[in-house]
């Protein structure tokens, strides 16, 4: 069904709030009756109360109480002749009894016959005391409510009276616009006020938002050719291949492509749908399932074009989180209002927790030292971050904390939020934590809802349809599964039972998994979350991060490994500006010292040395010994037996690939195929091999060059992945074989000139690595040059033939730039 | 209510020139309002016959809780007079000065 459009249902800032710094107790604020807007009685930086900077800049005079205020909706006027100048009002108080009264001070305080009235003139108490109202008629806010709103400065309250002079319309956030053309204001590492944080995060968010659609539109394909199909659900399936996959443009599962049929042998026809299947070794094809299930021309095969649906639904809810963190004060605990913004605080407060006897948990694998060090640090803390490096089992740990919070956290109803940038590492934290017995909800986007994952048993849809109690939304489901479509009353209907159910279950759950971008999804709009724990958050730009926090954080966990690849983003100039830099990263450089775990499990020994030394100072620790190790002990042609890795000097020529952006190297790709044959015929089956390359130029000729050249069986190739360093972040294979293609230094990409991808590369692999390039031009890199000479070293830089590699005895030049570290 | 959090970040006034501005602004508009109602000839001499305090009020003491006094703040509802209460805080002058005026009735 169509997304229903998402209502804010964001805290907006009330009518009374302070037009200079949005504070809106009502018993602090005040009405100009000349300009109708609110402001407050604190001071901030200035040396008098809001209302007063106000009305002496504007000239205005007279003012409302709020009704909600002590003494009600009140007019200030003098009691006996009804005088409004508040510049000449003040209190008497009577001569012996507790009453007060509000009077001019000219002439009406100053008339004699008021004494034998018993009101004690003596006593005049002027309405404005102390550059401020007096403070029993309208409250001074506190100074932490001061501190958690708009900063502002008594020459920005100059500027806004000035532009209200003009346009009364205007808002202080005006203050901040930059000009249009000017370049965005960078990323900074302390904020004043989240309405700075806010000012600076929006436009790099709309302008990566802006880069993002106009890519997607500008990937229109036209005279597409359709193999229509139908899905088990009986919704229609249109297969067809993209002739121009290269550059930016990825498509991923669950994206939306919209498909219009432009010929002349019938009407015009267009729908949306979303992707289900996408190029990989079994066929170049993308299969699309339509959302629409009539008239759908499949008669017709040919004039079809594609384009890319571009939703703004995340980038609005970045925006709205942004907000929400400068808005609602209830978004985050004080706590983390001020750590976010960089601001200093005395004493850290420790979230009130059990330090539980044992940390391992029921279906989680034993703890190392090392993850039960994590855990134990961050348990009480109200902001920590887990640094977890290739392989050190990030997401047990991470499943483990969130264990112990739910069952340290009973009485207090603790409801955690667990959350990753990408699906599949939200998968990976479900199942790690279901394993645990918990209560979990895998809450997915709704185009999501038809692609098949290991955890889908435990999305909010799935578990909707096994709800007791919820028998007529059952038949419902059926029914509109059966007929695709129901009457209008029964769609209603369905709606409304669906609702309710989902709020059950999400109630009850004891951890909600999703997307950082799902955490904005409305049905979670209404929960409130005290823990909040963000797995990958290194590959995650600040705003991502921001949308689960605002939703109630008092407590925050922030799991990544900032060695390893950073957030995507498209348009450069706001990755200049510093949205490419994670909150995780920031956090680090303003002080709060990351966990790291230091037991890795995944690569044999030899593997892990080169990226411990580099990128984690050689703390890594091997978890599984080399004795231990899986298939090492097939018959490979290993340069040195125990160690399962080298360096294959090849010297072939790169060329454009035919799309004309790309890149290939048929030597190399040659000998990525001898490998694969190799491994292949030692009975290692062909998933557990993996060939990474930076070029999509590559990526496709490897897959066509081992089907029709490898000596085995052609679809034997086709189970093989290959793919670019950042399809494989996350995962891992048993052998990685890495084809460098080409290595000018001025403009090469992927891990040719990236240290962290670079190490993402070298880690993904558990029994065996194989790098292919040509080291003469590698080496002019720093970290190549570095890490070639550690293969040279360790006697693994070879050339010749697969079964009779020499060690190569090449030579290379120093580095042009010296290696930053 | 949610724990103080103790901030290194201090409100402090920020002293610049807009500031110094605003402050000798507010000075001038105080004297200068009163001068200007001084010299108002339309003011005129307004009677204060509904200024008296009812005596039946029936003044039954002051109610003090925590630290403030329970005020009655004597306004018009159109033309009604009606009273509404207001909390001002013991260290206030209006209070100590009430707790005198009332030691010194007790004392005649
Ligand atoms: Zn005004
Ligand atoms: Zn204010
Ligand atoms: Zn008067």
């Amino acid at each position: 069904e169509r997304d229903e459009d998402e209502t804010t249902l964001m805290k907006e800032l009330p009518q009374h709030a302070c037009s200079y710094c949005n504070i809106h107790d009502p018993a602090s604020v005040v009405l100009c009756n000349t300009c109708k807007k609110w402001f407050c009685n604190g001071r901030g930086s200035t040396s008098g109360s809001h209302i007063i900077n106000h009305l002496v800049r504007s000239k205005h005079k007279e003012v409302t109480l709020h009704m909600d205020g002590p003494l009600g909706e009140t007019i200030l006027e003098c009691y006996n002749c009804g005088c409004r100048n508040v510049f000449l009002l003040g209190f008497i108080p009577a001569k012996a009894d507790s009453v007060v009264v509000l009077l001019c001070r000219q002439p009406c305080a100053a008339q004699t016959s008021l004494k034998d009235m018993n009101w004690d003139q003596s006593q005049w108490q002027p309405l404005i005391n102390d550059r401020s109202f007096l403070p029993w008629l309208v409250k001074i806010p506190t100074e932490q409510e001061q501190l958690r709103v708009r900063q502002i400065t008594a020459a920005q309250i100059n500027k806004l009276e000035e532009m209200w002079k003009e346009d009364p319309g205007k808002t202080v956030e005006d203050l901040d616009k930059p000009g249009i053309d000017e370049d965005p204001q960078a990323v900074m590492l302390r904020y004043e006020d989240a309405y700075q944080y806010q000012n600076v995060f929006a436009p790099l968010v709309k302008m990566e938002a802006d880069y993002d659609r106009k890519l997607k539109e500008s990937q229109s394909q036209d005279n597409i050719v359709i193999r229509w199909d139908r899905g088990l659900n009986k919704r229609w399936i249109a297969y067809f291949s993209l002739p121009k996959q290269d550059g930016e443009m990825r498509i991923m599962q669950g994206d939306e492509l919209r498909l219009r049929y432009c010929g002349d042998l019938r009407k015009p026809w267009t729908d949306e749908g979303h992707v289900i299947k996408i190029p990989n070794s079994f066929g170049e094809e993308v299969g699309l399932e339509l959302k629409g299930m009539t008239d759908v021309p499949t008669e017709c095969t040919r004039n079809f074009s594609v384009d890319f649906v571009w939703k703004p639904t995340s980038f609005d809810r970045m925006l709205t989180s942004l907000k929400t963190f400068a808005v609602d004060e209830t978004s985050v605990s004080g706590f983390l209002y001020h750590r976010l913004l960089g601001h200093e605080i005395e004493s850290e407060q420790s979230i009130k927790s059990t330090n539980p006897k044992r940390y391992t948990v029921p279906g989680l694998p034993e703890l190392n030292h090392s993850q039960v060090y994590a855990v134990r640090q961050v348990l009480p803390k109200p902001l920590s971050l887990i640094q977890g490096p290739p392989g050190t089992g990030k997401t047990v740990t991470s499943a483990t904390i969130v264990y112990h919070l739910c069952r340290g956290d009973r009485e207090r109803g603790g409801r955690v939020l667990m959350c990753a940038p990408s699906n599949t590492a939200v998968d990976q934290l479900t199942e790690k934590v279901h394993r645990t017995g918990l209560k979990v909800v895998r809450l997915c986007a709704k185009s999501r809802e038809a692609i098949d994952s290991p955890v889908a048993f435990l999305s909010l849809h799935r578990q909707v349809k096994a709800l007791e109690g919820y028998g007529e939304l059952e038949k419902l489901q059926t029914l509109k599964e059966d007929q695709g479509e129901l009457s209008s009353a029964d769609e209603k209907r369905y709606r409304t039972l669906r609702k309710q159910a989902e709020r059950e279950l999400l109630q009850n759950a004891d951890v909600i998994c999703c997307t950082c971008v799902g955490a904005g999804d409305p049905r979670l709009a209404k929960l409130r979350f005290r823990t909040i724990l963000i797995d990958e958050s290194t590959q995650a730009t600040e705003p991502e991060c921001m949308v689960p926090i605002v939703l109630g954080a008092k407590q925050v966990i922030l799991v990544g490994d900032h060695c390893q690849l950073g957030p995507v983003v498209m348009c450069k100039k706001a990755a200049r500006a510093g949205l490419a830099q994670s909150l995780f990263e920031r956090l680090i450089i303003l002080g709060i010292r990351p966990i790291r775990l230091q037991v890795q499990y995944r690569m044999h020994p030899s593997l892990s040395q080169f990226p411990s030394d580099i990128f984690y100072d050689g703390t890594l620790q091997n978890g599984v010994t080399n004795a231990e190790r899986g298939p090492s002990n097939i018959d490979f042609p290993w340069p040195i037996p125990d160690k399962p890795m080298f360096f294959w000097v090849t010297t072939g020529q790169e060329e454009i690939s035919s799309s004309g952006t790309s890149y290939l190297n048929r030597t190399e790709a040659a000998n990525v195929e001898k490998i694969v044959t190799r491994l292949m015929k030692c009975g290692v089956k062909p998933d557990q091999i993996g060939v990474i390359t930076p070029y999509e130029g590559q990526r496709a000729y490897v897959v066509q060059y081992m089907q029709y050249h490898g000596s085995m069986h052609a679809n034997l190739y086709q189970e093989l992945e290959v793919a670019s360093v950042d399809a494989f972040q996350g995962r891992e294979k048993d052998f990685i074989i890495l084809s460098c293609v080409r290595a000018n230094e001025h403009q090469g990409i992927g891990f040719l000139n990236d240290p962290r991808r670079l190490n993402v590369a070298l880690t993904r692999a558990k029994h065996g690595v194989i790098i292919i390039g040509n080291p003469k031009v590698l080496a002019k890199q720093a970290l190549w040059h570095r890490l070639l000479g550690h293969f040279k070293d360790a006697d693994l830089l070879v050339e010749g033939p697969l079964n009779n590699l020499k060690s190569c005895l090449m030579s290379f030049s120093k580095p042009k730039k010296p290696l930053i570290n | 209510k949610e724990e103080e959090v103790k901030v290194n970040k201090k409100l402090e006034v920020v002293k610049c020139e807009e500031d110094d501005e605003f402050i000798a602004e507010l000075e001038r508009t105080m004297t200068s309002e009163l001068t200007g109602r001084k010299m108002d000839s339309t003011v005129n001499k307004v009677n204060s016959s509904d200024l008296a305090l009812p005596m039946n009020r029936g003044f039954k003491g002051h109610k003090i809780d925590g630290n403030s006094v329970q005020f009655s703040v004597m306004m018009k509802k159109g033309s009604k007079q009606q009273f509404k209460k207001m909390d001002i805080p013991v260290e206030s002058e209006f209070a100590s000065n009430l707790f005198d005026k009332q030691k010194a009735v007790v004392r005649e």
